[in-house]
């Protein structure tokens, strides 16, 4: 019973990070690999598994609002693919090694990027806040 | 986590992005998962209990997509992508 709650508790998150285009699959795999012990492989086959159903339900919600530009994608989704074979191979060849760091070392470069960009945009909202109550 | 920022290159703002990426991922995802269960790298039964879980969680996700604005939206996915870069470099 207890496993069946955790389960779902973890899988209700990683739905709602996932569904927003966030990267479910690092909390289910971190879920999966910190607190269930499971390999590092096995889990990323299951978040594959998982997220199936979780992309289907939430690209038919977006559908319909008329946000998907498949169109528009398809040169990603193309390239994409073409980059599957070779990250499996990756994956379990450098499953520990030096990647995932550089991936992650991307991660950092590209989060402080947009960090910045967040925190211009809220200095200048209340610039301009200040500058009308100075008005008043 | 890298088709966001490719997407928003490609005329998309943080919303349309972070929705587009799904179409992205989805294909790829199928791909992998083939390629994943053809070489026995799936066990099955004990994944599909994340699943209920999961879609329950789709549902939520989409409807917050709607409500949250978009710059409070870049700033807890750029929160969750640094969390993540510092836990990989060090992991």
């Amino acid at each position: 019973m207890n496993d069946i709650l955790t389960a779902t508790l973890a899988g209700l998150i990683s739905g709602i990070v996932g569904s927003m285009g966030m990267g479910g699959g690092g909390v289910l795999i971190i879920y999966l690999t910190l607190f269930a012990g499971v390999e590092q492989i096995k889990a990323q086959g299951t978040n594959l598994l998982f997220f199936i159903p979780i992309a289907i339900v939430s690209l038919i919600i977006y559908w319909r609002r008329d946000v998907i530009d498949l169109k528009k994608n398809l040169q990603f989704i193309l390239w994409g693919i073409c980059g599957c074979l070779p990250g499996y191979f990756l994956a379990t060849k450098l499953q520990n090694g030096l990647l995932s760091k550089i991936f992650g070392a991307g991660l950092i470069l590209l989060a402080a990027r947009e960090i910045y960009g967040c925190s211009e945009y809220y200095i200048s909202k209340r610039r301009k806040e200040a500058k009308r109550k100075s008005r008043l | 986590m890298i088709a966001v920022p490719l997407l928003k290159k490609a005329g998309y703002n943080q919303k349309e992005a972070q929705s587009n990426a799904i179409s992205v991922i989805f294909p790829l995802t199928l791909v992998s998962f083939l390629i994943y269960l053809s070489r026995g790298a799936v066990d099955i039964i004990p994944s599909l209990k994340y699943i209920p879980g999961g879609i329950a969680g789709a549902m939520i996700g989409t409807l917050l997509m709607k409500k949250i604005k978009p710059q409070l939206l870049r700033l807890i996915f750029s929160a969750f992508m640094l969390w993540a870069g510092i836990r990989m470099v060090a992991g």
